[in-house]
């Protein structure tokens, strides 16, 4: 039985450090991201190519997926609007539900899927084959050449590609208001802008460098913290992704939280 | 440079090589890769320059880590087994003669390796440090 409680203490403890072990290097990469290293060339090289990687080569497929899921996705909300006798929350619920909360949802998910699972496996590969020991042999630290690049590369797509969502959502609207409700240009972008709140825009864009910086550092976390083993690469990116996945429902929830008590203050 | 301490798989040799220079250096772009060019021809390695590490021999790693270690200011190189790293080489000779094309950029270079391969080593035996 003692040993059995010890066993549960000693996993509570190391649970507990590696808590602590995340959120020191996650303090780490955040003042990363001010300390100007990106200003040094070869690091700059290092940013502009992770926002070619995970901004520029992900936008061909990014904006088809925005017009054909954001077409049919808001087509369906309005006939249900329409069905429910519901148009005078017509602006509410198009900037509410599938702007402020479905384009980041549906672009940090997309980015996720894509490029996070790649820097997992990158790091973790460069871990275990001793090439981040190689970088701080030659007096570059990794955090600045490797990670902080990707952070902010991470923060600023996962922005920009939500503006983008919005904005190819907001003129699906349009298409569909006029064709189910034959509404105006005029009157669409008067309802929409009826519906806005800074606030909400304020907590939409945090949100979005919020989602940018947890899907970066979580996965070069667990590529980081690998062993020096090939056969470790497998399991570092699956819990780095697993860990992902969790966080953003975890932020989408606190946002929601967040939206709800502002709204109601 | 040690065996320990690999050459980066998602550069090209002479990014490798370069990396330091622009990481630790103000000298401009054009200028690190014109001393470069000339390097890379003169070890007769020219074209394997942008080939990324998986592409070279055992060799080629060799020559572009001993350029890439010749490349950071101020600082004493390190050769940790050079023939744990070029296994047919018969003797220290072609590192000898690498170093001697490399001789503008540093002043001091250290080999160490086990005691039974000091017979390769000829008249460095003097430098030669015990591990």
């Amino acid at each position: 039985m003692r040993r059995y409680i010890e066993s549960i203490g000693l996993k509570a403890v190391a649970k507990r450090d590696e808590i602590k072990s995340f959120f020191r290097f996650m303090t780490i990469c955040f003042k990363g991201i001010f300390s100007g290293s990106f200003f040094n060339r070869a690091v700059f090289d290092i940013l502009i190519i992770q926002i070619y990687f995970t901004a520029y080569e992900l936008l061909g497929l990014f904006l088809l997926l925005s017009v054909v899921y954001g077409s049919i996705f808001i087509g369906i909300v309005l006939q249900t609007v329409k069905s429910l006798g519901l148009v005078q929350y017509l602006g509410d619920i198009i900037m509410g539900i599938v702007v402020l909360e479905m384009a980041p949802l549906v672009t940090v998910f997309l980015m996720a899927l894509r490029s996070s699972s790649a820097v997992n496996a990158e790091i973790a590969v460069m871990k275990a084959n001793h090439e981040l020991d190689a970088l701080q042999a030659f007096k570059i630290d990794p955090m600045e050449y490797l990670f902080v690049p990707r952070v902010i590369s991470f923060m600023l797509s996962v922005t920009i590609l939500s503006a983008i969502f919005s904005i190819v959502v907001l003129f699906s609207g349009f298409v569909f208001t006029k064709i189910i409700f034959q509404m105006s240009a005029g009157m669409y972008t008067d309802l929409i802008a009826r519906s806005v709140s800074l606030t909400d825009l304020l907590v939409m864009f945090f949100k979005s460098l919020t989602f940018g910086f947890l899907i970066s550092v979580i996965p070069i976390y667990h590529g980081w913290n690998t062993k020096y083993q090939v056969t470790a690469i497998p399991v570092a990116v699956l819990r780095g992704m697993m860990s992902v996945f969790m966080a953003i429902i975890l932020v989408e929830v606190i946002s929601l939280v967040l939206r709800l008590t502002l709204n109601y203050l | 440079m040690s065996p320990d301490i690999p050459l980066l798989s998602n550069l090209t040799a002479v990014d490798n090589v370069s990396l330091i220079m622009r990481f630790h250096t103000k000298s401009k772009d054009i200028k690190i890769f014109q001393t470069l060019d000339k390097l890379f021809s003169d070890l007769k390695i020219a074209d394997i320059k942008c080939l990324k590490p998986s592409f070279l021999d055992e060799k080629a790693v060799f020559t572009v880590k001993l350029l890439r270690a010749a490349m950071m200011p101020e600082s004493v190189m390190l050769i940790d087994r050079p023939f744990f790293m070029i296994k047919n080489m018969a003797d220290i000779r072609p590192v000898r003669e690498t170093l001697a094309l490399l001789d503008t950029h540093f002043s001091k270079c250290i080999i160490t390796d086990y005691e039974w391969h000091s017979g390769r080593y000829g008249d460095l035996i003097e430098q030669f440090n015990r591990v």
